[in-house]
């Protein structure tokens, strides 16, 4: 496999000196699902705001990626992120907000895609209300949709099962299973079964470091539990 | 509810109100040593204060935040009577240290009122914060309390005589209105969720959707236009004022009320007031062209509109505009947008708490300073 972004010696920090990832190595293959679990605290959102260029007290060992490489345009390009909790764009309905968004990523819309997002989301009696107006749930799905129809190479969820639904959820499984078909996802998670479910690599963070990873056959939710508390008892 | 409240929006052990206190006082000493006076009318200053006031505290009863701690405080036991003094107490204290005090300052400096006109903008400060929570509380529902309170509350600002009797008279208003602010079910100052607003059809323009988002945002919230309005009000008063006291052409001090206006606050924290949209901007690519030149082009527009209804108002108050007035307009509007958006972009307000910080950050003078002057060096150098 080819690699999508590869990143070596990672440290990020908010306050100098403790580190809160600690020389991590991660690399992401193209055209894959990787699942990243960790207790809270592990640095999971943290890795994913180095990944959207937000955060600015990171350094990094390889030499080929500049330090600016999450920030450049055509990085950005290829790249769409939901946050756990969002509340951007309020005043815009989400017919508005793909709109908007898919002319700034210079992408044509496919609505016939948006209109099938839609109706496995069961949204389509929100789509004409302003986001700010929506439920947690609902807001969820706004950004969820929109990422799986942009199709960027990089895909970044940050809990996305948060506020979803059972249905929603299921959609969202299945939603990023067919992801790697367009790119990649990389998505945070609480819940066990939403990386067992999707992933096709999970990597297990604990105090900044990615201590274990799991791959196709490994990964079944009691491996991945056997690790959880090792790390669990680690912490003690 | 006082303590938790006063720490709010009066800083911890009041310190946010002490400091605006000392700003005003320095101020004050600064403008009293030019021992420059003014012929300021005490009606034209009762009436701006009111409407000032009434304006700001509408604007801060409806903050986010602030409807955010009153639905905690709510789901708690409380006292009807004593939460309605104490919030309008507090509130009323926040206007006059945070809002009000330089307004004070400047007119005490350069108008050197007597004991009576004290008195009574006193008497109307305090009147003006208790209709406010009257007009406030009614708005939504019962539109017409709260109009007959303003209307109360403009035609005694311009009707009153400065003296004993006027006096009297914004006693018995003020003991008036304490009654029914006391009264009033404090779940009407709750700033309540409308039902989901749906916009029109599916939108299929991909045109002028920063434009649109703007505008929505823009009037979302009333107090937002109100706070345009009460600026070209004040940059108004401000060129009569000068006009009356300096006995020189009006329009020589219509650029520097045009500097004033552009002190429009909504619009110059569009990205600084919501973090989550600050970072979707960052993290989106192509950022200048899909949202910094329609950011920039919609206060260009906003701007003028204002520009153009203060060009207006005077015009009926007798002040003609002139070719330079008009030039000044159009440049300023475009300077105004392009510093708000760079500001916006390069230094957005991160460290705020709560909504109040945010309108009262130093970051907003920035603009009115420079265009003042500017205006200063137009019309007279």
């Amino acid at each position: 496999m080819t690699a999508l972004t590869k990143i070596e010696k990672l440290c990020a920090w908010y306050n100098e000196g403790n580190n809160v990832l600690d020389s991590l190595d991660l690399t992401l293959e193209k055209n894959t699902v990787v699942g990243l679990l960790g207790l809270n605290g592990a640095g999971k959102t943290t890795l994913i705001n180095v990944l959207c260029g937000l955060h600015n007290d990171y350094r990094l060992g390889n030499s080929d990626t500049p330090k600016n490489y999450f920030r450049d345009n055509k990085f950005k390009e290829n790249r769409y992120v939901v946050f756990s909790e969002d509340d951007s764009f309020g005043f815009f309905t989400f017919d508005e907000y793909i709109r908007y968004v898919f002319k700034t990523y210079k992408k044509k819309l496919n609505t016939e895609l948006v209109e099938e997002l839609i109706e496995l989301f069961n949204f389509s009696s929100y789509r004409s209300v302003m986001i700010k107006e929506l439920s947690l749930g609902n807001r969820k799905k706004v950004y969820l949709i929109t990422g799986f129809a942009l199709r960027t190479d990089l895909l970044l969820l940050d809990e996305p099962v948060n506020g979803l639904d059972f249905q929603s959820t299921e959609a969202l499984y299945k939603l990023i299973k067919e992801y790697k078909e367009y790119g990649t996802v990389l998505f945070s998670s609480h819940i066990l079964e939403s990386v067992t479910l999707t992933a096709d690599k999970v990597v297990i963070l604990e105090n900044g470091k990615i201590t274990k990873t799991f791959e196709k056959d490994q990964i079944n939710a009691e491996n991945i539990r056997n690790s959880l508390d090792f790390e669990r008892d680690d912490n003690k | 509810m006082i303590e938790v409240l006063s720490k709010k929006m009066l800083g911890e052990r009041y310190s946010r109100a002490i400091k605006s206190v000392i700003i005003a006082f320095t101020v004050y000493i600064g403008l009293d040593s030019l021992e420059y006076k003014l012929n300021i009318s005490t009606n034209v200053f009762l009436f701006s204060t009111f409407f000032f006031v009434v304006g700001v505290m509408i604007q801060a009863l409806s903050s986010d935040d602030n409807a955010q701690y009153l639905k905690g405080f709510f789901s708690m036991p409380f006292e009807k009577n004593k939460v309605n003094t104490e919030y309008c107490t507090i509130m009323g204290m926040y206007i006059l240290t945070a809002r009000a005090s330089l307004l004070f300052a400047v007119y005490f400096a350069f108008a050197s009122p007597d004991v009576i006109s004290v008195l009574m903008l006193i008497l109307n400060f305090i009147f003006a914060c208790l209709a406010s929570m009257i007009i406030f509380a009614f708005l939504k529902t019962k539109f017409w309390i709260s109009a007959i309170t303003f209307i109360a509350g403009v035609a005694v600002a311009f009707l009153v005589n400065t003296n004993i009797y006027g006096i009297i008279i914004y006693a018995i208003l003020t003991i008036a209105v304490i009654f029914p602010v006391m009264h009033i079910d404090p779940y009407r100052f709750m700033k309540n969720k409308t039902s989901k607003i749906k916009i029109s059809s599916k939108t299929k323009s991909n045109h002028f959707l920063i434009q649109k988002y703007l505008l929505r945002y823009i009037f979302s919230n009333k107090s937002f236009i109100m706070n345009s309005l009460a600026l070209i009000a004040f940059g108004c008063f401000f060129v009569k004022m000068f006009e009356n006291a300096t006995e020189t052409n009006a329009v020589d001090f219509l650029p520097i009320g045009l500097a004033m206006i552009s002190i429009n606050t909504p619009f110059a924290i569009v990205i600084s007031s919501n973090k989550k949209l600050r970072e979707k901007l960052e993290v989106m690519p192509n950022k200048m062209s899909s949202f910094c030149i329609p950011y920039t082009m919609t206060i260009t527009v906003f701007y003028l509109v204002c520009y153009a209804v203060y060009i207006l108002a005077l015009y009926f108050l007798g002040v003609k505009a002139d070719l330079t007035a008009i030039i000044s307009a159009v440049v300023f509007a475009i300077e105004s947008a392009v510093i708000v958006c760079f500001l916006e972009n390069k230094f957005p307000i991160t460290k705020w708490s709560v909504e109040t910080d945010l309108w009262h950050n130093p970051r907003k003078y920035i603009i009115p300073i420079v265009l003042m002057i500017q205006g200063f060096l137009i019309q007279f150098i």
